[in-house]
């Protein structure tokens, strides 16, 4: 396997030389980049080459094709974000990285199944993070290395343009599948809930899950016509009667809970050998993965990528590794 | 291959949840998702005409992938050339 993790002053070379790069890593390493054709988001967790890797020294490098062509940089935030598919090349990709907890994500995970244009061109990326630890005391970033930008508020975009003869192609790896017990709906959009329809019938969502003594661990899933879209839970504020998730819920979807998994490493690894062969360009996985799976050390197949705060194939997903190849057509 | 137009009964079957589809392609299934929960939302013949319009635009946009040729036949039953 291809090393992915550098040190700081190797990745410094790659960009001193020309390289455009899609750059992971804490902070502190981050900004010591110098200027050049790059995007960077802060997070130290990884799927290295070794496993599943903390490190605030490494940085994981995402190099491009040389088949890829005219890679340009954007920079959104709440205002603006409802333009990135509008943006995106006419036949090539895009990578988003966008900064967690911030407008910008809230607008772009509220949104972008209605933006303008949405699924018609490819978008793969994940939502910038922080030490588990330094949570609500050092804010997730995005970088624009144009400038060595850091950005507390935004989302930093890389364009690429593919030859007709290859095409990108987004896929997740979800080893949840509903469960058969009861259809969940909600009365609106949002990252929130008090209320919750089980079986048509209302009622409070924090008392339905005491009730139910359901594990949290495991997210809501939604079947999108065969895409099952995770919504993982945050907390269960009782004092509040609140319920409170990593990504929004949408109304009128149904939902339901997960089935529970057992092995995490020996599913996924399972569920991966489905995509085996594919020419995986970038994948990244979710911090919810890491922690109840203890990924720590351990390998998913042969996938490598930043460990995130939420990843995007199109919209903002939980709890799903995902993926883009490139492909001959 | 021929993309059919928008008078295309299948694609309001499917806006509709009338019909269903085994869809290969990822963004397709998303998509389709989207706007079949977009109709539900607001069932308005101009919903429709709209969710059919990005429908459209999607396949013509992607139709180089072989797997979006699959998902267009799958909608119309592999009668398409």
């Amino acid at each position: 396997m291809s090393r992915v993790l550098f040190s700081v002053d190797e990745v410094k070379q790659m960009i001193s030389g020309g390289q455009t790069l899609i750059l992971a890593g804490d902070e502190k390493a981050l900004r010591q980049l110098p200027r050049g054709s790059w995007i960077g988001g802060t997070i130290p967790y990884f799927m290295g080459e070794h496993g599943g890797e903390l490190s605030q020294e490494k940085i994981y490098v995402t190099r491009l094709p040389e088949y890829a062509t005219d890679p340009r940089i954007r920079v959104y935030d709440e205002k603006s974000i409802h333009q990135v598919y509008n943006d995106a090349p006419g036949h090539g990709f895009s990578v988003i990285i966008i900064s967690a907890m911030t407008p910008t994500h809230q607008a772009f995970s509220l949104r972008a199944p209605v933006f303008e244009k949405f699924a018609a061109h490819p978008l793969i990326g994940w939502i910038s993070g922080v030490l588990l630890g330094d949570l609500g005391k050092v804010l997730p970033k995005v970088f624009d290395g144009r400038g060595s930008k850091t950005i507390e508020n935004g989302a930093v975009v890389l364009s690429l343009d593919l030859p007709k003869n290859k095409a990108a192609k987004i896929g997740i790896v979800n080893i949840f599948e509903q469960g058969s017990g009861d259809s969940l709906k909600f009365m609106e959009d949002g990252f929130s809930a008090k209320e919750v329809v089980v079986n048509g019938t209302k009622e409070l969502f924090v008392a339905y899950l005491k009730r139910r003594q359901v594990d949290i661990k495991l997210p809501l899933v939604a079947n999108y016509f065969g895409a099952l879209i995770n919504t993982s839970f945050q907390a269960v504020n009782e004092t509040e009667q609140r319920v409170d998730f990593y990504a929004p819920v949408f109304k009128g979807a149904e939902y339901k809970l997960a089935k529970p998994v057992g092995d995490y490493v020996r599913e996924f690894t399972q569920v991966l050998s489905e995509s085996a062969g594919r020419n995986i360009f970038f994948a990244c996985n979710c911090i919810l993965n890491y922690l109840y799976s203890e990924l720590e050390g351990k390998k998913t197949g042969n996938v490598t990528g930043p460990i995130t705060f939420g990843e995007v194939a199109y919209q903002l997903l939980n709890q799903t590794l995902a993926y883009v190849s490139i492909e001959g057509i | 291959m021929e993309i059919p137009n928008s008078s295309a009964q299948a694609w309001a079957d499917l806006i509709e949840r009338r019909k269903t589809a085994n869809f290969h392609f990822f963004a397709t299934r998303v998509l389709v998702g989207r706007l079949a929960l977009t109709y539900q939302a607001d069932p308005s013949e101009a919903t429709k005409t709209r969710c059919i319009s990005e429908l459209i635009r999607y396949f013509k946009t992607n139709i180089a992938v072989p797997e979006v040729q699959q998902d267009l036949q799958s909608i119309f039953g592999g009668i398409l050339s």
